[in-house]
Order: C-alpha cells, then structure tokens, then sequence
C-alpha cells in the first residue's frame, strides 16, 4: 500500500481571526443599535428577558452570541457559545460559509435558500433576529455592498442615514 | 401525457452541486454518521491537486483522512482485497470517491466487503443479492466518466454487480475538481449520459417522475457539449483563457449534472435499444462505450417513434426549451428532437477531425458483423428482436434515417 | 433549465403509483425485512371505506401487526407515545401510515420511539439529531395535496406543555410512498379541489422562489401540468381513475419540489390565517397563490411567466407576448379558482371573506387581518421570499386577498 497515505487537514487561523474580528464587530454594533435605532429597540423590547441569539460555524465556531439581560438591556455576550442556553442559533455548514457571508460573496437568505446554513431554535424569534442583523446590516455597509446582504434595501430617513449610523458605529467601535 | 398504469422510481442519493460544493462534505458525512472516510482516487487526480481541494474542504474539522491514489485499469480484486484490509486495520468508516468509472467501481465492491463479511463479495459472485444498506459512500465526479456511476451497477475484474444499494449516497458536484480533459472524453460522458436520459422517454414505463431527472440530463448535454468541445480547443492567451475557464467550468458542472442525474435514470429504467447495442458495437469496435450508444441513439429514436409509435414529441423541450417548444406545432417536434441528436453528432465529428464517429462505417465495423451484434443484443435484451435490432444497426452504418 | 451557482436536492424515498400498486406492500416490506406492519390511520380513511380497500390488498401475503385508526386531525405526543407503547406490545417491525399529514407526523414520531428505544422525544429535535435509519415506514397518501409523503420533516404538538417539536431529517423520509388512485377516488368535489391547489400551490412557490434548482423545477414543472389539465374534469368527473392517478402524482412531484426549494410567502401567510382562523390549508393556498406572484412580479417574473406553459398550455403560450405572459399565469391561476368555485357549487372560495365556516359564518372577520399579519410575521418560510415583507406589506396583501381584488402594483415597495 505504497500508494496510502493519512492527511490532517489542519484549520484556518487566517480566516478565523478575520471571522473572529468581523463577528465582534457584529456584536457589538447590534448592542448600539438597540440603544440607537428605533426598529430595533422594538424588535428586542418584544422578545423575553434572557434571550440568547447566537450566529456560528460547524463545526467549531468562530461565533458571536447577543442577548438581552434581565433589565431588558441588549448585550454583547461574548464569542462562546460553549455551556450557554440559547434561544436561536444560526450554524453556518462550514467556517467557509461563514467567509463567504463577511467578505460579502453570498447574502443570509441567499446562503439560506443554498442550504448553507441551519437555524435551531424558536421560529418567530429567528425571524426577529435576522430583521434586527438586516438592520445593522444596512448601519454598517455602504449602500451597494448593504444591497448585496439583503433583500430590500430600506428607505430611512436622513437622520438614520446619518446620525443613527455614525452613533452605530462610534459606539460598536469604543462599546458601550 | 398519459400515465402508465403502474410506475416506480427511487434516487436515494443526495446531490450537492455547484460553489463551494465540497464545503458541504463534513457536515452531510456528520448527518450519517460518518467520522473517518478513505479517499479513493488515481495517481493523476491527486497529481492535478483534485485532492488538495478535497483536503481543504476538510479543515477545522479535525477529521483525519486516509488516502489511496493508486486506483488505475489494471485495479483488480486483489486490490479490493488489500483495501479491505486497510479500512478495517485503520478505522475508516466511509468511502470518498474522487474519480470516474474504475474508481467507482472498485468503492462499490469495496463496499459490499466492508459493510458485511468478506465472504460477502464471494455470495454476490455466485448471484446472491445485497439485501442491508452499505456503509456511507459520497461520490465526487471529475469531467470524464461513463455516465454509470451514479448508478447500483459496478465490475470490476469480472465480478459484476448491480444493486441500488450501491448507488452513492452523496454526490457533491464542485467546479474547482472539473479541469478540462480530452474532448474525447468529455464527449463519451455526454453522448452516455444523452442516450440514458433518452431512453427514459422511451421506456414502457416512461412517467413524469423518471423524467424529471431524464430531461435534465437531455437539456444539460444538449445545451453544453458541443460549446464545451469547441472552445476547449480554441488557443487563447492567459487573460482570455482565465475569462473563457470561468464560463467554462459552468459549462462543466452542468455536463456533470447531466452524467449524474443520467445514471440515476438508468438504476431505474435499465438498458434501452441504443445502449444494449452500443455496448456490443463499442466491444466490436474499439469505440468508448458513450460514443457507440450516442452514434446509435437518433436510429433507436427513430424505430421507437416511427416503428413502434411511441410519442417522443416532448423531447423537444429540454433541448430547445420552454419558447421555441410551444411554438413549433407538435407534428415538427419529434424531428426536431431528432435531428439535434443528429446536428450534435456531426458538429462534434467535425470538430474532432473525425475522432468522433458519425456511422458506423466512420467506426471502421464491416457490415458482416452486424447481424452477429443484433443477435447478441436481442439475446440480451428481450425488449429488441434481432430484426429491430438489425433496422437499427444498418441505418447507422449509412447514416440514413429510419423511416416509418 | 437554470443550474444555480449552487443547489442540493435529495428525495430518497422510492415512488410507486398506478392503479393497482397496494398491492405491492408485502413484497416492499419484505426486501426490507419487514413482515408485520402497524397500520396507522384515521377515521375518515375508515369512514370512507378506504382501510378495505388496503386491507383487502394486503390479505393474506403478510401479518398485520395492527390497525390503529384513531389518530385525531391535531395529533399529539400522547397519541405518539400510545401507538408506540402498542407497537412494542405487539411486536410490529415495520409501520403503514395511510392518511394526510397528520397520520404521517404521527406515524414518523411513532418511528422515531421504536427505532431509537427513546422515552423523550424531545431528544430528536433540532438538525442531525437523527444518525441512522429508522424502521421501514410506508405511506399511503389518501389527499392528494400536502405531499407530505415525501417531506423530512414532522411536527408533533405536545399538548401538555403547550408546545410543538419540529423533527427534520433525512431519516423521517419514508421509504416508500404508495400512490394509488383507488385512495382518491371518493375525495368529495371540494376537497379535490382545495387539495389540488394546495400541491398546485407547492410547486409555484418551489419553482419561483428562492431556493429553486433544476430537479425542483423538472418536478415543479410536471406536477402543475398534471393539475392544470386535469383538476376541473375530476371534480366534474370524480370516477376519472386515471385523471385521479394524474393529480395524486401531481400532488407528490410537487412534496418532491417544495421540500427541496422550500415555501415562501403564500404560505407565510396561509399558515398565519390557518393558525388565527383555523381554515384548512389548501383554501389560504389556492386564495393567497395569486398574490404571492403579483407581490414578487418585480423579482422573479420570468420565472413565474415561464409557467404560462404549464398552467395554460403551449397554445397560450406561445401566442401571449414575452412580457405579458407572468400578469397571465395570475390570470390563469385565477381562472382555476373561479372555474372550481362554479363546479362546487361556490364550496371552493376565491377570496377570504367568502370563506364560510360549518355554521354559515364567515371564518375570516377583516377585524383579525392584523392578528394574522403578526402572526405571519414570525414564519420561517418568509426567509425563502425573493421580496422582504414588513408588516404594512403583509396588510397590504391581506385586504386585496380578502376584498378579492388585483394587488396594487404601484404599491409595492421595490427598495
């Protein structure tokens, strides 16, 4: 069996510390925008105290967790999901599906209808959190990459467009 | 159309196609339980870098992979054998098949000695059946092949098999494992997987469920071969030729479709008039055994048309489709159909030089041989007489049309 | 056909149809080592006198386990885990599920119990909780309609706990689904009817929405030509045993489609008036599948004008200018219900408000079109929609869908 061999694929710590930055980024800007956007203040006001949300990649992240604490308050929890009860969770198939989300090759309902991604948890609450990351989605990217990632590209007004997206990414970048 | 009175039809395989594809992998072997897969492959696929895609794919996974390159023509039982040994001594627990025809075939009979008893392989030589499921085998295709290997058929060094328990269980299409290859070859796959897509339609049993997968393969052969056939032996500079592989490697992925969803159709349906014959004219011959079915296919369209009066019409669509189908009177569409088959043989005649047979005289056959090839064939195949059989062969051998 | 950048299909169950297949059960069962079958039904297959029928196909070429017909339209982990406890006790190895969708659910979670030796199904929720085959499970599809023969998935409701498991995975696909036009053949005019659109709604929603892919399509394409031709001579002529044989096929090839490409907003909001209205399934379908087209004509109407052929016929086609021809498969689509509404004697209704509940009362007040837009709201199936849709969108839809008038063109939001 000369012909034989056995390979360890090894992983990808480029990729995951751009992952792991990106997903940081994420988390922290949809805790501004609870405080900042009216849309998502009212998406987290109606969802329970205590709810986890958590977006990640098989088979071992990386990930992002955001929750809303007792207080109603929405926070960043961290990039582990390790012991944690959570509420939704979305698992890209692969880290390189999660890649190809950030570098903005494939939109989340694209790389949803492809199969390349799975969500776990309550269904109404799933589907408040993917209009809450639409959102921040649109605070975060300028217009024709935004258009890329969803579906509608939203009609604000000025003071959103402006005000509400510096505030955004002032507060993601300094968090609090 | 009218449906038969009885029909059935299964494709277990899940099949995964396009970018990315391979990025699926360890999570669709995760669902079945699958943790240690073994590679099987030839010398020249992990030569290409075939394997390292597959290999990257895996990464984060902490899977180890074993794999064997050393699968060529000259693989025999006593290879089988040896690998037997290997899975079991290492732990592997599942099958990679990157590669066509002799790779799939030894990961199917090395299947069925893995998933029971070695005797097993024994049992199924001297006719007994597969009657468990195999352990997990994903499929993943290169550009060339024989448009069986999706199929439950396998044979390897005499043993022959056929079971739908040997079909894969995942086929993964990625574009970055279609790297142009011999036109011959691609030819053969696609003219293979036409001629099983066709003899769907014209099966007893022909029913809107076979032909799902049948008029994909029709469409995606009909629509892709000649272009690919045609460019790939266009010379272009770096730049164009990096534009021009981004196109074709679309191009690619729907031949693939078409060979995979082909031998699909074929587990279900069986041999049609033109297969069954193309076999025996491909031993006869020399030819690929693609290539001698598709060279017959139009004549064996035209005894089931216009002999037996079969209507073939909604054939039409999947090459020309949905607009001109409506819009041409349902009388014209058989011809059409027909004809495209005919139109396809002799662009890709003239684009080979020749290397691509017409009739059966281009093969270089005497006509003596023939009634010896339609005896055969009708001893084989109840479903031609030899005197159809026979219809079909001489009108391939002038090129001339059967007619009613 | 279009080949996306990237698709998967998979449909491993094995069909066989035809006039005369029950008849193939035993022989079906015993290549999977299977001799003594639960048969697990309802009522109303009994009622209708279709367990005879299936009975007298199995006679006496195999044991039967037992029969268990009291499965209630909302089944629930009680009945699961009593049909599974009956299971055992009578030492059954395999299941027959002869029914619509609330049998197969039933039968799928009774499958997941004994196959796995699990007291808490629970456990089997969420993706790859399932790891290997389960116990052979033929179904028998008595509707015409859900397709649910050939779906992955099952929800079973627990009562109890106020709460619904939903199971996916390939291992819930049954092994085979026994088409057989005799299961139809006393469906009454109406519900052929709403069946019918229900799978006619499957598969324009499969074949024009995000998820498409070239097998979803072919299946797409085929099960609504089998519908179109063939619904409205049914419900005129109920004994057609092959027009019958031609929708039942229709039904699954369009299961084959939608459980593949998924559902979008058709059912996003057919489930919600469902849910707060409690109308049955295929009535919100054949209602809402016009408007589900007319709201996404701006994103995937070349899609939906490519299915003029199916539902209309080549004729139609072929004489309708290229860009007329999406605004005509709605108005075909529209045709069919007006068609089937005069051959029901008005049972089939066009628009919301002229459904009636049993004690003649309408079902669907225009005082709960804002619940039923809330509810829609929080339905996966939305995320499968090429349009996004926000709650004014959702209220939108629902008036025209009520009144029973065209949507408004010029107030859709294009972003």
């Amino acid at each position: 069996m000369n012909d034989f061999k056995e390979i360890e694929p090894g992983g990808r710590p480029f990729v995951r510390a751009y992952l792991e930055f990106m997903l940081w980024f994420v988390g922290r800007a949809i805790q501004a925008a609870s405080k900042v956007d009216d849309s998502v203040r009212r998406e987290f006001a109606e969802l329970p105290e205590g709810f986890t949300f958590a977006l990640t990649a098989a088979p071992a992240g990386p990930s992002m967790v955001v929750g809303k604490d007792n207080a109603g308050k929405v926070k960043y929890l961290g990039r582990s999901i390790e012991g944690r009860n959570l509420n939704v969770k979305m698992t890209l198939k692969s880290m390189e599906g999660l890649f190809q989300l950030f570098t903005f090759r494939e939109s989340t309902p694209i790389a949803n209808a492809r199969d390349r991604l799975f969500v776990e948890g309550n269904i109404p609450e799933a589907c408040a959190a993917v209009r809450i990351l639409d959102i921040v989605q649109v605070y975060l990217l300028p217009k024709p990459v935004a258009k890329l990632a969803i579906k509608r590209y939203p009609i604000w007004d000025l003071k959103r467009h402006s005000w509400n997206r510096a505030m955004v990414n002032l507060r993601a970048v300094i968090g609090f | 159309m009218q449906l038969p009175d009885h029909f059935e039809f299964m494709c277990p395989v899940k099949t995964g196609s396009g970018s990315q594809a391979l990025s699926h992998l360890p999570s669709d072997l995760a669902a079945l339980d699958a943790r240690k897969p073994l590679i099987l492959t030839e010398k020249k696929n992990s030569e290409k870098g075939l394997v390292k895609h597959l290999v990257q794919a895996f990464k984060t996974w902490n899977i180890t992979l074993g794999v064997y390159d050393g699968i060529d023509d000259g693989t025999n039982l006593e290879t089988v054998k040896e690998l037997y040994n290997l899975y079991l001594d290492r732990g592997f627990d599942s099958l990679i098949v990157l590669g066509n025809g002799n790779v799939m075939n030894t990961a199917k009979i090395l299947n069925i000695a893995v998933s029971g008893k070695p005797e097993d392989l024994k049992r199924v030589k001297e006719g007994g059946t597969i009657t468990e499921p195999l352990k997990p085998m994903v499929y993943i295709p290169v550009i060339s092949g024989t448009g069986t290997e999706t199929s439950g058929d396998a044979c390897l060094d005499g043993l022959c098999v056929s079971s739908t328990f040997l079909m894969p269980d995942i086929v993964t299409i990625d574009p970055k494992v279609l790297l142009d290859e011999d036109p011959e070859k691609v030819v053969n796959t696609g003219l293979a997987a036409l001629t099983y897509g066709v003899e769907a339609y014209m099966a007893d049993d022909a029913n809107p469920v076979t032909l799902t997968y049948a008029q994909l393969a029709v469409d995606f052969v009909v629509n892709n071969l000649e272009v690919l056939v045609r460019e790939s032996l266009v010379a272009r500079g770096k730049v164009k030729a990096a534009i021009r592989e981004f196109q074709a490697k679309k191009e690619r992925t729907a031949l693939v479709n078409a060979a995979c969803m082909a031998g699909y159709v074929y587990a279900s349906t069986g041999r049609g008039l033109a297969s069954s014959l193309g076999a025996h004219v491909a031993d006869a011959s020399g030819f690929p055994k693609g290539i001698a079915m598709g060279l017959l296919l139009p004549y064996a369209m035209d005894v089931s048309a216009r002999i037996k009066g079969r209507d073939l019409s909604s054939l039409m669509r999947p090459m020309a489709g949905i607009e001109m189908f409506c819009c041409t009177p349902e009388a014209q569409r058989f011809d059409y159909a027909v004809n495209r088959v005919r139109l396809l043989q002799n662009e890709l005649f003239s684009l080979t030089g020749g290397r691509v047979p017409r009739t059966l005289e281009d093969m270089r056959i005497t006509r003596k041989t023939l009634a010896g090839i339609a005896e055969k064939t009708s001893q084989e195949n109840g479903a031609c007489d030899s005197a159809l059989c026979l219809t079909i062969l001489e009108h391939a051998y002038d090129g001339k049309p059967v007619v009613s | 056909m279009l080949l996306p950048s990237y698709y998967e299909y998979c449909c491993r169950v094995k069909t066989v149809a035809g006039h005369e297949v029950l008849e193939r059960i035993p022989e079906l069962l015993s290549s999977m080592h299977a001799g003594k079958p639960m048969i697990i039904t309802d009522k109303g297959v009994v009622a209708a006198g279709l367990m005879d029928i299936v009975t007298g196909a199995l006679a006496d070429k195999l044991v039967i386990g037992s029969i268990e017909d009291d499965v209630p339209p909302d089944s629930d982990l009680r009945v699961v885990n009593e049909l599974a406890r009956k299971y055992k006790a009578k030492g059954c190895d395999s299941i027959i599920a002869v029914g619509g969708g609330s049998v197969l659910d039933t039968a799928k979670g009774v499958n997941i119990i004994v196959s796995e030796n699990a007291d808490d199904l629970m456990k089997f929720t969420g993706a790859g909780a399932l790891k290997r085959k389960l116990k052979p499970l033929v179904a028998v599809p008595t509707t015409a309609g859900t397709g649910s023969e050939v779906t992955l998935v099952a929800v079973i409701a627990d009562h109890e706990k106020n709460r619904k498991m939903l199971f996916t995975s390939y291992f819930l696909l049954p092994d085979v689904a026994v088409i057989d036009s005799r299961m139809t053949m006393t469906l009454p005019d109406f519900l052929t009817a709403m069946t019918a659109m229900d799978a006619l709604t499957h598969a324009v929603e499969a074949y024009t929405c995000l998820s498409k892919n070239p097998v979803s399509d072919a299946c797409a394409l085929e099960a609504i030509t089998l519908i179109s031709r063939n619904v409205l001579n049914v419900v005129k002529n109920p004994t057609d045993k092959d027009g019958r044989l031609a929708l039942a096929t229709a039904a699954t090839l369009a299961g084959m489609a939608f459980s593949n490409s998924m559902v979008a907003m058709v059912h996003t909001i057919g489930h919600s008036v469902g849910a707060v209205c409690h109308v049955p399934h295929g009535t919100c379908m054949s209602i809402l599948l016009p408007y589900g087209l007319e709201y996404n004509m701006h994103k995937n109407g070349e899609y939906t004008a490519e299915l003029l052929y199916a539902v209309a016929g080549e004729k139609v086609f072929a004489s309708t200018p290229k860009e007329q021809r999406a605004a005509k498969t709605v108005e075909y689509i529209r045709g069919m219900n007006q068609a089937l509404h005069d051959a029901t004697g008005g049972r089939h209704a066009r628009c919301l408000r002229e459904i009636m509940g049993r004690d003649g009362k309408p079902m669907v007040p225009a005082g709960t079109l804002e619940t039923i837009a809330r509810v829609a709201l929080g339905d996966g199936s939305i995320f499968y929609n090429p349009e996004d849709l926000d709650f004014d969108d959702m209220m939108m839809v629902l008036t025209a869908a009520w009144e029973g008038v065209k949507l408004d063109q010029n107030m859709i939001k294009k972003g």
